[in-house]
């Protein structure tokens, strides 16, 4: 402290006028205000919750009407009735499903439909000629066997 | 409550906390110390303003926090403590602060103040100490302002700074020699 004159303790700032005079009245003005006013940290909760809520309720109604709006695009129209049977039936073979479980996904109409239109009938009723004819065929076949 | 005879600061704040925080006893404490808490946001802010709304902070910190107060350090440390915080916090929120190694006044902001403003009394050898303190970093500016113009004794200022006493005196040691510097310079 020695080494600096004393001629510059005056730190040469300004102040206001009575301005300590004032001073304790701002302060104890301040915290009565303080104490009267709810808590802060409250009243910002509950100003946030009521914005989220309002967002919330916003963002859902924008969603609604454009979902009920917004054209039908090519990729929504696709569904298993649209589906060509052979690319089912691929479908089917490539996802291992059960029998169950594949009944489960595909509707039963169109597993009616896609057998009705792609399996021709098939009768397990023979008649006499019909086994006469079995018979041969197969004789014919023991006998090349033999030969 | 009355204070008839005259009562340490200890023993002023302990019956103030021990009797819920009358604000008679508030204000006693507040004319104790509201022109140092002033002078040494003042000097660390240097704009009255600032200063104003900072000292403001302090008394209500104090308030706030009475209950914390340990009684095991004199007041007035921890009073200044809050200050000395208070007026860091400030400072960083109006973003000319970064870190103690910068200057403050990196911009000019506060000597354009000083000079053109109305923050000063118009005292030439005042006004050259300022300049002269503003060119000093952070540090070693808090540590002369204390040691000069409020006389505390560098573990009082190790207590508010939360600096070692050690690097204090360095911090004045080279603060004293760039002043006396800037002055002979100018």
């Amino acid at each position: 402290m020695e080494e600096l004159d004393k001629k510059y303790q005056d730190n040469g700032f300004k102040v206001p006028e009575h301005y300590f005079e004032d001073f304790d009245h701002k302060v104890l003005e301040r915290l009565r205000e303080m104490q009267e006013k709810p808590k802060p940290g409250l009243r910002v909760w509950k100003k946030q919750a009521w914005l989220v809520a309002a967002s919330m309720a916003l963002i859902s109604a924008i969603a609604y009407i454009a979902y009920q709006t917004a054209p039908v695009t090519n990729q929504e129209q696709l569904s298993f009735d649209n589906l060509d049977p052979e690319e089912l039936i691929a479908y089917e073979n490539e996802i291992e499903l059960s029998e169950d479980e594949f009944e489960d996904i595909i509707p039963a109409y169109t597993i009616d439909s896609l057998y009705n239109a792609e399996i021709l009938p098939v009768s397990y009723e023979f008649n006499e000629q019909d086994l006469q004819d079995i018979e041969e065929e197969y004789s014919a076949l023991d006998e090349e066997i033999e030969i | 409550m009355q204070i008839n005879q005259p009562i340490s600061d200890q023993e002023l704040f302990k019956r103030f906390v021990d009797e819920g925080k009358p604000e008679n006893l508030f204000r006693i404490i507040m004319d104790r110390f509201k022109q140092k808490v002033y002078w040494q946001v003042r000097r660390i802010l240097l704009l009255h303003d600032d200063a104003d709304e900072v000292s403001q902070i302090v008394f209500i910190k104090l308030w706030q926090n009475a209950e914390s107060f340990k009684f095991n350090s004199a007041l007035s440390s921890f009073i200044f403590r809050i200050a000395y915080n208070e007026s860091i916090t400030y400072l960083k929120h109006k973003n000319r602060f970064r870190s103690f190694d910068e200057l403050l006044d990196s911009d000019g902001h506060y000597s354009k103040s000083i000079t053109q403003g109305s923050e000063m009394d118009g005292n030439e050898i005042a006004l050259k100490l300022q300049n002269a303190l503003l060119k000093l970093p952070e540090k070693q500016r808090l540590v002369f302002n204390y040691r000069y113009y409020d006389d505390l004794p560098y573990k009082e200022i190790s207590d508010i700074t939360g600096t070692s006493e050690g690097a204090l005196k360095a911090n004045y040691h080279h603060a004293v020699e760039k002043i006396k510097l800037f002055l002979e310079l100018n």
